[in-house]
C-alpha cells in the first residue's frame, strides 16, 4: 500500500494511461538510442560528431535541456500526452475525463529547465570549438562543406539557447522595476531583443533539432565513403 | 497547402518509417542480408518517415 501512495504521488497519470502513442514513442526512443550505441561515430576527418561534442557523456543534460524546453514541452503534451488538448474538440475522444496534472509529480523536472540551460550554455562553445577544429584539421586553413555544417549547427543551438524563456526571465523577467534595478535601461534593451528572439523559440528548438541529426547523418555519409564532402577553398 | 494524408494517419505513418529504418539497421548488424536489400528497406522507411509530415 505504501508503495502505490509512494508511486501515485511520483507517476503523473499520463505516464500511466494505455496511450499507445506515449508507449510507441518510447520504444522509438529506447531502439534509436540503441542503434546510436551499434554503430558508434564520434569523429571523422577533422569533423566530431555533434553528439560528441564535446562529450557523449554530456547528451543526458542536451537531453535534459530539450525534455524540459517550452517548447517541446506543449508539443508532447498535447501530441504525445493529449492533454491538454489544443482546442475545445476533443478529436481523440481519450481525455476529457482527466483534469490537468501540469508541472506536479515527476514533471516537476520541467521546473529545472533554467538549470540545464545553464549546463547547455556551458557546452555551446565546444560546438564553435569543433568548427574551429575542423578548419585547421590537415595543418591548413581548409573551408570543407562539413565545416559549414557544423558552423550552421553551433549558429543553431545558440539561437536556441537564446532565445530560452528561462534566459528571458533571467535577463529581465523577474524585475518590477528596470528604473529602479542596476543597468535597468540595458537590460531592458537586451529583454526586448531577446523578446523578439523568444517569439521564435519553437522555430529554433525544431530545426537546431533537424540541424543536429542532419549533420550527424552528413557524417555518417561520409564515413561510409559518399563523395559529399565539398572542399569549398578550392572553389573560391 | 492541401494536405493529402489525414491527420490520423501521420503518426503511424511516422512511426512505421523511423521503426522499420532501426530494425534494419539492427538487422544489418546481426543477421546476414544483402546490403541491397538493407538499403531498398532504409529507403521505403525513410519515404514513409518524411511523408508523414510532408504531403
Amino acid at each position: 500500500m505504501a508503495i502505490k501512495t509512494l508511486l501515485n504521488s511520483m507517476i503523473p497519470s499520463e505516464l500511466l494511461e494505455p496511450n499507445w502513442r506515449l508507449l510507441s514513442f518510447i520504444v522509438l526512443l529506447i531502439s534509436g538510442i540503441g542503434v546510436l550505441m551499434l554503430y558508434p561515430m564520434s569523429e571523422f576527418h577533422g569533423y566530431v560528431d555533434p553528439f560528441y561534442a564535446p562529450t557523449v557523456l554530456v547528451v543526458p543534460i542536451a537531453g535534459l535541456f530539450r525534455l524540459t524546453c517550452y517548447a517541446y514541452r506543449k508539443d508532447y503534451h498535447r501530441h504525445v500526452f493529449n492533454h491538454p488538448n489544443a482546442c475545445g474538440i476533443n478529436i481523440r475522444g481519450d481525455s476529457m475525463t482527466r483534469d490537468y496534472s501540469g508541472e506536479t509529480k515527476f514533471f516537476r523536472v520541467e521546473n529545472l529547465h533554467r538549470y540545464f540551460l545553464y549546463a547547455g550554455i556551458l557546452i555551446l562553445p565546444f560546438f564553435y570549438y569543433d568548427f574551429y577544429i575542423s578548419l585547421i584539421y590537415s595543418g591548413s586553413f581548409v573551408l570543407r562543406l562539413g565545416s559549414l555544417l557544423l558552423l550552421l549547427n553551433a549558429v543553431a543551438l545558440t539561437l536556441w539557447a537564446a532565445s530560452c524563456h528561462a534566459l528571458r526571465h533571467l535577463i529581465g523577467g523577474r524585475t518590477d522595476c528596470y528604473g529602479c534595478a542596476f543597468a535597468g535601461s540595458q537590460r531592458k534593451s537586451l529583454f526586448n531583443w531577446q523578446s523578439i528572439l523568444n517569439g521564435h523559440h519553437e522555430f529554433f528548438a525544431w530545426f537546431s533539432l533537424l540541424t543536429i541529426i542532419f549533420v550527424d547523418l552528413y557524417l555518417r555519409g561520409l564515413a561510409a565513403g559518399m563523395p559529399i564532402d565539398l572542399n569549398l577553398s578550392k572553389l573560391l | 497547402m492541401k494536405q493529402y494524408i489525414p491527420p490520423k494517419y501521420r503518426y503511424p505513418l511516422f512511426f512505421i518509417g523511423l521503426m522499420t529504418m532501426i530494425i534494419t539497421a539492427i538487422a544489418y548488424k546481426f543477421v546476414f542480408i544483402p546490403e541491397v536489400i538493407i538499403e531498398v528497406v532504409v529507403i521505403v522507411g525513410f519515404v514513409l518517415f518524411v511523408s508523414s509530415f510532408t504531403f
